[in-house]
């Protein structure tokens, strides 16, 4: 040992605490504690040894009081155990002390610097901020329901007259599939009918047997056929 | 003091080497043979402190009736010492420290043992760190604590280490960076 440990006072490396020399002189403590073990266990078993040799050779006084040392030392070495588990106990406590007073020291550091970083957030400035928002949003609320009224208005005058437009094409459609039967039955009509029936019949079979060429020509006059027949069922009617 | 499971090198069984030879070239290569097998045999039997006056087995064969000289083992000594592997720790040559690790070898499985135990910041004795119930199975068990002192000064200097006395003389509190 010599002059480094003096000289170690002025180097650099962590700083010695009252905890750490607490710990260095519980830890020494348990150290002597613990040799003071080693020597009562060697005692206890030279008792033990000295005893049987004693109660041996006869000697019973004397084998007694080796087996009273023994028992004494018995007691001796519970003490010390006790005794160790006291300074351990103590030495868990500083170390879980410590480390929790640098738990501690660090949430309060964290504390200090949400704070730091609150203050840079003024409550009425947030305040402030949130009604030129709720200002904003209620313009913009204003500002669309106004378009959204013009709109729907053009769209409503639009939307009528394309009804309209609609129900026009509806009545003249109307008019045009439900002509006005007539009321009274006339045999002129009635033959003349007939007649344009039996035209008809012709000029599709006439139709059919000209195929190709004449296809046009039945067309045209197909669709008049069905029509024919209609007005001649209605007739009938 | 025995060596169980040590076998020495062939040249321990030949009675010339036994003798410190007169010619340079085959004196320093004796030297150096032997030189290893001092290293090899302490850390083999855990052994920090060497007496060179001891009758170890190291230096002594009965089998072959051949002791090498108190001269021959201080020239072996005095080579390692010169290697760094060995520093006597008396002017009269007698107890001399062998370091078959050296001493930043050392240093380095402290620090591991340190990392892996998660010691930075505690305190600790010079007894722990060598025969506590944390280094037992560890290399640094039975470590003698000539050698922890030599590694806590190499510590202290790079500032990983802070050492402080207690209260009472002998007293030795480590605390890690």
């Amino acid at each position: 040992m010599g002059s480094y440990y003096s000289k170690s006072k002025k180097s650099k490396g962590p700083d010695i605490t009252d905890a750490d020399r607490a710990i260095l002189s519980l830890k020494t403590q348990r150290k002597k504690l613990e040799d003071q073990e080693k020597l009562i266990n060697t005692r206890l078993e030279r008792h033990g040894e000295v005893a049987r040799q004693l109660a041996a050779e006869g000697r019973r006084d004397r084998a007694l009081l080796a087996l009273r040392k023994k028992k004494l030392s018995e007691r001796q070495l519970g003490q010390l155990h006790s005794l160790i588990i006291n300074v351990e106990e103590m030495l868990s406590n500083i170390e879980s002390t410590k480390k929790q007073t640098a738990v501690f020291s660090a949430l309060q550091q964290s504390n200090d610097a949400l704070k730091q970083l609150q203050a840079q957030v003024k409550l009425e400035d947030v305040q402030r901020l949130l009604d030129d928002t709720a200002e904003a949003k209620a313009y913009q609320e204003e500002l669309s329901a106004l378009l959204g009224e013009q709109l729907s208005e053009g769209e409503d005058a639009e939307v009528e007259a394309e009804l309209a437009a609609l129900e026009e094409v509806v009545h003249d459609e109307e008019k045009l599939a439900m002509p006005t039967a007539p009321q009274t039955k006339v045999p002129e009509v009635e033959a003349a009918m007939a007649q344009a029936a039996a035209a008809a019949a012709e000029a599709k079979a006439a139709a059919e047997a000209g195929a190709g060429a004449a296809e046009a020509e039945a067309e045209a006059e197909e669709p008049a056929a069905p029509a024919e027949g209609r007005r001649e069922a209605m007739l009938a009617s | 003091m025995t060596a169980p499971g040590f076998t020495f090198p062939y040249f321990h069984n030949y009675p010339p080497y036994f003798t410190l030879q007169p010619v340079k070239e085959t004196r320093d290569k004796q030297i150096a043979l032997w030189g290893s097998l001092v290293l090899t045999y302490c850390q083999h039997t855990k052994t920090f402190i060497l007496d060179s006056q001891a009758p170890s087995p190291l230096f002594v064969n009965d089998a072959i009736n051949r002791k090498l000289n108190t001269e021959a083992r201080i020239a072996v000594l005095d080579d390692l010492v010169a290697q760094g592997r060995a520093e006597w720790l008396d002017k009269s040559k007698r107890q001399c420290l062998i370091l078959w690790k050296r001493i930043d070898e050392w240093v380095a499985v402290l620090l591991d043992f340190v990392r892996t135990y998660g010691l930075s910041d505690s305190v600790m004795t010079l007894d722990e760190l060598s025969s506590g119930d944390d280094v037992r199975g560890t290399d640094l068990y039975g470590l003698h604590h000539e050698v922890l002192q030599r590694m806590l000064r190499v510590l202290e200097a790079q500032g990983k280490v802070r050492t402080f006395k207690g209260e009472t003389p002998g007293e030795l509190g480590i605390k890690f960076v």
